[in-house]
């Protein structure tokens, strides 16, 4: 039998379900390697061993009085540190929640436990989810464990999402995305990650970073298994006033393994163009296997598109101020520095072009649903380049040196705006054996066709057999930096 | 500290022609504490000489919406909620 830790969500939950493995031993499989890699990986910013251990044994109790299970009976998952949790703290990765303890679990967090998924602890992020390299100053930045010779950027902002799910520290786990911040570490961890439709999960007990571009979404190694999550998490949630009230459909079932007749719109315009040499060839591949594999695929272009980046800004920096300004005015030492000039960088939005904005949404929206109905997906690379090093501040993509934050967000926030859900699957490696990941985009409330299409390319493709040279045995991934996050770990 | 007026004789170094949005991508250290006031952030004079490149970057990110003729497009007002 394969390693635990190296089964995926459904694999686990089958194996549970059918008792041919205890839920108590694999919840106990991950809190060693967790105590064995994390000192080092900094994945995780609390740790609820206990807990986990409880509710692994009570989920076998269950199991052994002839309960049904529900599809996440006993799967351990692990969360940002922005979803509130009951009696749990959550800190957002910030010095000004460092003590805050929510009264109850977010929507999606009761509604994975209720399929039976068992939370062993909260993950590391950029600080306030605002920042696409998911640098953390207060509690260590999280190490991309694909490089095991350089501290690498894991993305962000759930970059201890990214990890934990790379590093086999957890076999799933749930991210934000504001602007990219579940899609970048996806792709700079070579997992799979996916942002669904705006209104398609709850974000009722999610720390907001901007209330009108914040989704939430599932990150584990595979589509099917990203699948299998949201099918627990999405639907109408009183408490969340955006949530739409349509059913949900059963994703798992959609996986026909077939892409057969898709048509496939390869976005080159500002997408392709200006990526690195590696990752356009890697994005070209993919089109070519998704052609392979019977879609059809041609070039398509987004013309209002660079106005993604201007819109978003302000759009994101209005409605982040507006959240921060009661901590920005009476702590401002206590936010990292980067962070604090973000937000403050707000305060020079004017309302006219706050509007200007949510007209540039509505244009590209209008854009890409009229694409969208010609082709049922539309295809990119999800960074431009791939993981930098911690403090690296720009990057060489061709000719041009470009600001690493800007570069990191330019992909994906086109999507953030206009609400429309996307997969970012790995589909290949640099030489160096860095991760690239590209962005399968359809239409909204249309999960279920993006989904489809990204396990189909995952079971023709080999790209998820590869493991980070840091996920290696439990016990060898110790070093420099090794230990408990200042005051983290329960 | 914005948005200036259309045709208003721009007032500082960085404005750049006349569009209601006006131009504005260099700041004077009196427009940052006008902006730094009006947004109550209580921010001292020399973080604002370092906040200088965030603020004139963002200027010039911002100045972009100006260049795309919007028209008529009907702003995103409500969620997409069905």
């Amino acid at each position: 039998m394969a390693e635990l830790t190296e089964l995926t969500v459904a694999e686990l939950a089958r194996m549970i379900a059918s008792k041919e493995v205890s839920p108590v031993e694999v919840v106990r499989r991950y809190l060693d390697r967790i105590a064995a890699l994390d000192g080092h990986l900094r994945a995780f910013l609390t740790v609820c061993a206990e807990p986990a251990l409880a509710a692994a044994r009570q989920a076998e109790a269950d199991l052994g009085a002839g309960r049904t299970p529900g599809p996440l009976h006993g799967v351990p998952v692990a969360l940002k540190d922005l979803f509130d949790t009951a009696g749990l703290r959550t800190t957002a990765g910030s010095k000004i929640l460092a003590d805050r303890t929510p009264r109850a679990d977010a929507t999606v967090v009761a509604r994975l436990r209720a399929a039976g998924a068992i939370v062993l602890g909260k993950l590391n992020l950029h600080e306030f989810a605002y920042g696409p390299e998911g640098v953390n100053e207060h509690y260590g930045t999280p190490r991309n464990p694909w490089d095991a010779a350089r501290h690498r950027i894991p993305g962000g902002s759930s970059s201890g999402s990214g990890v934990a799910v790379a590093a086999g520290l957890a076999p799933a786990t749930l991210g934000s995305d504001t602007g990219g911040s579940v899609r970048i570490p996806a792709a700079l961890c070579g997992i799979t990650g996916l942002k669904p439709t705006y209104g398609r999960v709850s974000r009722a007990g999610v720390l907001p970073l901007a209330w009108s571009m914040d989704h939430v979404g599932p990150m584990a190694r595979t589509a099917a298994d990203c699948a299998l999550l949201l099918r627990c998490m999405a639907g109408y949630d009183p408490a969340d006033p955006t949530t739409s009230v349509r059913p949900v459909p059963d994703y798992t079932s959609a996986l026909t393994g077939s892409v057969r007749g898709l048509r496939v719109g390869l976005l080159r315009a500002f997408f392709l163009e200006g990526a690195a040499p590696e990752v356009v060839e890697a994005v070209e591949r993919a089109a070519r296997t998704l052609e392979a594999l019977g879609a059809k695929v041609d070039e398509v272009a987004v013309p209002s598109v660079a106005y993604a980046a201007p819109a978003a800004f302000a759009i994101v920096a209005s409605e982040a101020l507006a959240y921060h300004a009661r901590w920005l005015r009476a702590r401002p030492g206590d936010y990292q520095r980067d962070v604090r000039d973000r937000l403050r960088a707000g305060a020079a939005v004017t309302g006219l072009q706050y509007v200007r904005a949510q007209q540039v949404r509505a244009l590209l929206r209008r854009e890409l649903d009229e694409l969208l109905t010609r082709h049922d997906l539309l295809l990119a690379p999800t960074t431009p380049v791939v993981a930098p090093v911690v403090g690296q501040t720009e990057v060489t993509v061709g000719d041009a040196v470009v600001d690493v934050r800007t570069a990191l967000i330019r992909l994906t926030r086109p999507f953030n705006l206009t609400g429309h859900p996307v997969c970012s699957v790995p589909c290949g490696f640099t030489a160096d054996g860095l991760p690239i990941g590209m962005q399968l985009v359809g239409r909204a409330f249309d999960e279920a066709t993006v989904l489809r299409a990204a396990d189909a390319y995952q079971r023709a493709t080999e790209w998820l057999q590869r493991r980070p040279p840091l996920a290696g045995a439990a016990g060898g991934g110790a070093g420099p930096g090794s230990g408990a996050a200042p005051g983290a770990r329960g | 500290m914005r948005p200036r007026g259309e045709g208003e004789a721009p007032a500082c170094q960085g404005c750049r022609g006349p569009g209601i949005l006006a131009r504005v991508t260099r700041l004077t250290l009196d427009e940052l504490r006008l902006l730094a006031r009006l947004a109550d952030l209580g921010v001292h004079d020399e973080e604002l000489e370092a906040l200088r490149p965030a603020i004139e970057r963002a200027l010039a990110s911002l100045a972009e919406l100006e260049r795309l003729p919007l028209g008529d497009v009907e702003p995103t007002t409500q969620y997409r909620v069905t």
